[in-house]
């Protein structure tokens, strides 16, 4: 009976989350398709690319650090603000960026750069997730033999600890990439509409031009090319074991 | 050693716009940059303010609600569907980005609203939109844990005389109580803060607190009162992560 | 007083290639059955099957004369130890012994009885055990409440799938002893799996032997010992010398000579030289391994026989400790 209910649930799962696809099929026969333009693609792909990035290149040392030696405490604190929702950061950081323009005279507030410390806000404990499970893994024996085979500590991260946790790497950038490309929130509250990506789009579509098919077309295009990145990511993550 | 002053920076970075929001809303200055002394006035206008308790008590109850229901599907999925693929669906489910999902879910009220005339937007709409992505997450969290729970405890349970109700019932759970208890938090704290599914989903004459907080302060509309919102929303989450962390330990 | 167990045709699949063969089998009424075979065989198959955690492809499970065929495990009757034990690490020792009486709805103060009486059945203290967590018990510790929690419910049928495999030799002899005289006074029946020969004739009254998903063959375990059915059995119970039959003479077939009955010397009907390569200390006796016409042959000797390596010795065995097997 469990069975029966666990399968239930998982095709409904299934039907929600994959029949979308389906949406593809009205435009094969003749329907108008709004594609964004380039411009939009654009920003969207390097805000996404950008925020990946700074996202891995500040959480790997935290990481590392709290595989290593770090504290309980140390780890909950990073990762607690996951549970603080998106739309409430967003709003944190646009009264921060009030107080910042105030007192040094920095605007972010509109600019590509405050969509990307609100990204980078939000998507860093995912980073610091994936990189911790990467570095945990690692066993002494390889460091141990790099540093007896006379590797400084230095050149035993470069050469030894920095190869062995690039899957975690790859699996981190690829999941903030994809999370990045479909964000909403950081681009409509710290964008204040004058930063427009791909997401603002898809929102738009839906709540102003009310064009549901193109919007989920649009949608389930991201939708797909996360199925084949987290396809990639797992392969990426399986072999390496 | 560094690397500790680093992390710890970190931390300090990261917490910081939480803490000016809250401090914020304890200030009796209508401006940000402008420190007016400490004040609970905006507590007081918060609590006057009806439609903003009537928007935490809907996310309230739809959370609730959402993670009840989630985290028991989610442990049946994880229990009774161990093979790999099965999860492998509901990871995938769960990395599919934000607007995309609600976008799907918004369609498929639609479709239902088209062809049977039933209109689902609204309460049960955000309900069942939060739960789609609510179910697959619960699943994702507690299918490392069931393998804690060995076949062969079932199955002396089993033959000790439990059917298989039962043996979910005073085994599985209890074994997994920690596991649940965590799931239950993060789906409630996720569904409580959630914007995104929620826009898509409702209608206008329903609010929850993220849209009311969208609606004023999201545009940079609104006085402190709003900071005083922003804080009361922040409960849920820092009460999971405190019972998260502690929940999870037993485990290790 | 027990009920009889018995499978008719047995067929288990598991994912395309079968795991038990054709299996028949009758237990009698409070008999003591042993299933002994190499990992892999099938044994822990056939007593999950009678459990009911598997269900057959085809044939019948019956007990007590009932099909139980297509009886969930919770309604057969039977109880269960496991390998891994399986106690429930959430319980405490006594709500582990009790799970099963409290699903049988039973009074609080009976429930505490049958508890108390089921970890004295087993020696467990239980003013000093009773409410400690499974966890913090040792393994013997652990063998026990998991023995008393599928006695508490004075099962018919008591399973135990190689329950003593991960404790220490000197426990697992007490322990095995015991579990010999609770199946005598409380007259269960008792299907027990082990890989361990040893183990098999010091609980079993009747030893079923399998490979390959297949039983090989059933009997006393002397029977078994004095007249294998064939090569395996001969070389998986006990030690044994197997020759060809052309060797001893014999048109075909082979002949099984035990360790035991090899005679250094001596006025034996079947007689051969060789030359010894090897002589282990086997405290009650010598094991020595003798190289002769491309056969290694076994004899068990007293410890004072004047021998060492290298020595070329006379050997035999007569004809009556001789017994011919067709493959």
């Amino acid at each position: 009976m469990i069975r029966k209910i666990a399968l239930s649930t998982l095709a409904a799962v299934v039907l929600l989350f994959y029949l979308p696809f389906a949406a593809f099929l009205h435009f094969t026969t003749g329907g108008e398709l709004r594609l964004p333009t380039a411009g939009v693609v654009v920003t969207t792909l390097l805000l996404a690319v950008a925020t990946a990035a700074l996202a891995i290149a500040l959480a790997y040392p935290a990481a590392y650090y709290l595989a290593r030696r770090g504290s309980e405490l140390e780890f909950a604190l990073l990762v607690a603000p996951l549970w603080v929702g998106t739309l409430l950061k967003a709003y944190s950081l646009l009264v921060v960026f009030v107080l910042v323009e105030r007192y040094f005279g920095l605007s972010l507030w509109g600019t590509p750069a405050g969509v990307l410390v609100g990204m980078v806000y939000e998507y860093f404990p995912y980073a610091l997730l994936t990189l911790y499970a990467a570095v945990e893994k690692l066993t002494e024996g390889p460091i141990n033999a790099a540093r007896v085979l006379g590797a400084s500590k230095m050149q035993t991260f470069l050469r030894v600890e920095l190869p062995l946790t690039t899957p975690g790497v790859v699996a981190a950038f690829v999941l903030i990439f994809l999370f990045a490309l479909g964000d909403v929130i950081m681009p409509a509250v710290l964008g204040a509409g004058k930063v427009y990506t791909f997401g603002s789009y898809v929102w738009d579509l839906y709540f102003k031009a009310r064009d549901i098919l193109s919007g989920g077309v649009m949608s389930t295009a991201l939708a797909g090319l996360s199925l084949l990145a987290t396809y990639v990511v797992f392969r990426t993550v399986r072999y390496s074991l | 050693m560094t690397l500790r002053v680093y992390t710890w920076l970190l931390i300090a970075l990261f917490y910081a716009p939480i803490g000016v929001v809250v401090a914020l809303s304890f200030n009796d200055s209508k401006l940000p940059y402008v420190w007016g002394g400490f004040t609970a006035r905006w507590y007081q206008a918060l609590v006057q303010w009806e439609q903003a308790w009537g928007a935490l008590l809907n996310s309230f109850a739809i959370a609730i609600a959402v993670a009840l229901v989630a985290t028991a599907l989610g442990l049946f999925m994880a229990y009774a569907l161990r093979k790999v693929t099965h999860l492998a669906i509901s990871q995938v489910a769960v990395v599919m980005p934000e607007v995309s999902e609600a976008l799907a879910f918004a369609a498929a009220l639609w479709l239902v609203y088209t062809y049977t005339g039933v209109n689902l937007f609204g309460p049960v709409g955000v309900f069942l939109a939060h739960l789609a992505y609510a179910i697959p997450m619960a699943h994702v969290l507690l299918a490392p844990y069931v393998t804690y729970v060995s076949r062969t405890v079932v199955e002396a349970a089993r033959i000790l005389g439990a059917s298989e109700v039962k043996a979910v019932v005073y085994i599985v759970t209890p074994m997994l109580m920690p596991a649940l208890t965590a799931a239950f938090l993060i789906v409630f704290a996720n569904s409580f803060d959630t914007y995104i599914k929620t826009a898509f989903a409702t209608e206008p004459g329903f609010v929850t607190a993220p849209i009311l907080l969208w609606n004023y302060a999201a545009r940079g509309r609104g006085d402190p009162t709003l900071y005083a919102l922003a804080t009361v929303m922040l409960i849920p989450s820092i009460a999971a992560a405190v019972i998260y962390f502690r929940a999870i330990k037993r485990y290790s | 007083m027990g009920l009889s167990v018995a499978l008719r045709d047995v067929v288990v699949h598991y994912g395309g290639s079968p795991i038990l063969k054709n299996i028949s089998l009758s237990i009698e009424a409070g008999e003591g059955l042993v299933v002994l075979g190499p990992s892999g065989c099938g044994k822990s198959t056939l007593l999950r099957t009678i459990a009911g955690l598997v269900t057959p492809a085809g044939g019948r499970v019956y007990i007590g004369g009932v099909d139980v065929t297509n009886t969930p495990p919770d309604k057969r009757g039977v109880s269960m130890v496991f390998q891994d034990l399986a106690l429930f690490p959430h319980l405490d020792v006594f709500e582990n012994v009790a799970f099963g009486l409290r699903l049988r709805r039973l009074a609080e103060a009976e429930i505490r009885r049958r508890v108390v009486e089921a970890l004295e059945l087993v020696r467990l203290d239980s003013r000093v055990f009773l409410h400690r967590r499974v966890g913090q018990l040792s393994g013997g510790q652990q063998q026990r409440v998991a023995l008393a929690r599928a006695l508490v419910v004075e099962p018919e049928v008591l399973l135990l799938d190689e329950p003593f495999s991960h404790i220490d030799l000197d426990i697992k002899n007490q322990l095995l002893e015991e579990l010999k005289m609770l199946h005598n006074r409380l007259g269960f029946t008792m299907v027990y799996v082990t890989h361990d020969r040893f183990e098999a004739v010091e609980v079993g009254d009747k030893i079923a032997l399998m490979r390959d998903g297949e039983i090989v063959q059933v009997g006393r375990p002397m029977e078994i010992y004095r007249m294998p059915k064939n090569r395996f059995v001969a070389e998986f119970f006990g030690e044994a010398n197997v020759i060809s039959g052309e060797a001893v003479g014999l048109a075909g077939g082979h002949v099984v000579v035990r360790p035991e009955d090899v005679v250094l010397g001596g006025d034996t009907t079947y007689r051969l030289k060789g030359t010894v390569v090897d002589i282990t200390f086997l405290w009650h006796y010598l094991k020595v391994e003798i190289e002769s016409g491309g056969y290694i042959y076994k004899a068990y000797v007293d410890l004072d026989t004047p021998i060492s390596l290298g020595d070329v010795v006379e050997f035999g065995w007569s004809a009556r400790d001789m017994y011919v097997i067709n493959d």
